[in-house]
């Protein structure tokens, strides 16, 4: 039946392949169309407009955005400072474990089958578990971390609790988590370091650390590289694990970007403001990635 | 430093593991996997041990690992309690889960077949439109598809949570078309020398081969919907409603010291989680390395 059909549409030739193709691509397209790029154009307009998400939204010119640029705002400010300090503590701890965990698996440890799954278990489970059980161990008079501290002589912060070792505790997890990620990626490519180089320079005489700095480590930056850039775009948009462990607390010290946005937006209904608050996010990552992109081409090796 | 150990390069470890069993790397290395393996499973094992605990012992120094008395409380409290209906935020996640890993997979697919093996007015353009919503991020997307969803009736339901994960993933499309392109076309040559059309080839030929991939993709779709939270948190209000992790978040807001039960009810969320993986584990790695490197 199919068959009699596409070969009485195959005489109509121009139209038949892009019908045929376009069955097959439709659904996605214009689902991604739809449901993933559209959506940019209303976010702009409100951005422009004081709206409640119900009525009407009222037109506010450049207001949302002067507000951003003013420092008029201070949890906003606050919330700036708070995710750039979450990103500078995060992402280079989270991609040196990570390194430091794969140049451990590179060497042939048998065995290492079972650790690379028991690294994965925190990737695997979903932030309101990890925050829910991190609560309870960092949790102050009767936690267990506090307690194991107290064994070895060291009074614990009160952590979540505290404004300073809260957003410690909250960078903690995050690495605690995705540790086992940046691992698995990061052996991928010490894997595709080619053997040869490292014994041609070990012939020259290099030892241990030159091979490892000059030969291992410019072969394997690129997928640095990308880590680094999943890692900071990433820690941008912390959102799940501040909700369930601090709430953006105490006070508003670990409040970050789109704890903030999301506040703004689905409590406060200040669905125009959190619209330009998504809009320079976008922009942001967007800038971001072009400029690691730049920066890339620099010091990055692709063999 | 903990890294000296660790600048041995693999020929040279599996010289030493022949050779000299003991040696210092060798042994350093094992530390540190046992070290980092106690760290990572520790909270999952503390979580165990609290959950079948009175709430009384919980909060008793020094802590203890084994319960006693050992109670089940925690979890059959968890199935008899009105306000918090968690068997039905376990049926809610199995449902939502599953209606997107398997529409997930066939929307994915039929898209992958037509970007890798046909060529069509379009077809490129509509391939750097998915290449560039890539870059948009969760957050800048929401504020108008809550306000349309208002508007349809989809707010506390769960379509949100269903449809758009079915028919807007790039990240599966491009995963599948990677492979498929990897997939020789002899195979499909002779078909079509016999007489079968594409959808044929695409069902018959195509999908049995790409196995491997199909099951990447579904793993990592059943972690991402199982595992999410922020949006069954911007979409769904009322409890009956909610998914395991919101109903966990919801719980955790209602009784955040109440730990025995949380500890039941964050372990209950996390076993099928666990017992995918293990069964499925080889998959899922391989999915993050291709993903990691493809970008």
């Amino acid at each position: 039946m199919s068959v009699a059909l596409s070969a009485r549409t195959a005489r109509k030739r121009p139209v038949w392949p892009a019908i045929r193709g376009w069955l097959f691509i439709g659904p996605v397209v214009l689902g991604t169309l739809v449901f993933n790029v559209l959506p940019l154009f209303p976010t702009l307009y409100a951005s422009f407009t004081s709206w409640n998400g119900l009525g009407d939204p009222q037109w506010i010119g450049l207001a949302n955005y002067e507000k951003f640029f003013s420092g008029r705002d201070p949890v906003l400010l606050v919330s700036l400072k708070n995710t750039v300090i979450f990103t500078v503590g995060y992402v280079p701890v989270a991609i040196l474990v990570g390194l430091g965990l794969a140049l451990v698996a590179n060497q042939q440890l048998r065995g290492i089958v079972i650790f690379r799954a028991l690294f994965f278990l925190p990737v695997i489970t979903s932030v309101v578990a990890v925050g829910i059980v991190w609560r309870w161990i960092f949790s102050s008079p009767f936690g267990v971390l506090n307690w194991a501290l107290a064994q070895i002589g060291i009074v614990g912060p009160r952590w979540l609790g505290d404004p300073l070792w809260a957003m410690v505790a909250v960078i903690i997890v995050s690495v605690w988590q995705v540790m086992g990620y940046n691992m698995v990626i990061l052996l991928a490519g010490l894997q595709g370091v080619p053997q040869e180089l490292i014994e041609a320079a070990s012939i020259d005489g290099a030892g241990r650390f030159r091979r490892f700095w000059h030969v291992t480590v410019p072969l394997i930056t690129p997928t640095i590289f990308f880590l680094s850039i999943i890692a900071v775009i990433n820690s941008f948009q912390v959102f799940g694990l501040i909700y369930v462990m601090t709430g953006g607390g105490p006070g508003t010290s670990t409040n970050v970007y789109v704890y903030y946005l999301w506040k703004e937006a689905f409590q406060l209904r200040e669905m125009g403001y959190a619209a330009a608050m998504s809009w320079l996010l976008f922009l942001v990552i967007l800038g971001v990635t072009l400029v690691q992109w730049r920066l890339g081409k620099r010091w990055v090796h692709y063999s | 430093m903990a890294a000296t150990h660790q600048l041995v390069s693999p020929e040279e470890a599996a010289h030493d593991a022949t050779t000299s069993r003991w040696s210092v790397s060798i042994v350093a290395a094992y530390a540190v996997c046992v070290l980092v393996a106690a760290l990572t499973v520790f909270p999952f094992l503390w979580m165990l041990s609290t959950s079948f605990k009175e709430p009384s012992e919980a909060i008793t120094l020094p802590p203890s690992w084994i319960p006693s008395p050992f109670i089940l409380d925690n979890y059959t409290g968890l199935f008899t309690n009105a306000l918090l209906p968690f068997p039905l935020f376990f049926f809610n996640s199995i449902k939502i889960t599953s209606l997107v890993v398997v529409g997930r997979l066939i929307v994915c697919s039929l898209g992958a077949y037509g970007f890798a093996r046909l060529t069509f007015p379009g077809r490129d353009a509509a391939f750097a439109l998915l290449l560039g919503s890539l870059m948009v991020p969760e957050v800048v997307q929401v504020i108008p598809l809550y306000t349309t969803y208002a508007k349809i009736g989809w707010i506390d339901t769960h379509w949100p949570l269903i449809i758009p994960p079915i028919v807007a993933n790039t990240f599966g499309t491009f995963l599948l078309r990677q492979f498929f392109m990897t997939i020789p076309k002899d195979l499909e040559e002779a078909a079509i020398i016999d007489g079968a059309n594409h959808f044929q080839i695409y069902w018959r030929i195509m999908i049995p081969l790409a196995k491997p991939a199909l099951a990447t993709l579904a793993i990592f779709t059943f972690m991402g919907t199982w595992n999410d939270f922020f949006n069954p948190l911007i979409y769904l209000n009322t409890t009956p409603n909610f998914t395991l992790t919101l109903g966990l978040a919801f719980f955790q807001g209602q009784a955040a010291t109440d730990y025995t039960r949380l500890m039941a009810g964050v372990l209950l969320s996390v076993i099928p989680i666990l017992l995918v993986y293990s069964r499925a584990q080889k998959y899922f790695t391989q999915g993050v390395v291709m993903s990691g490197i493809k970008g």
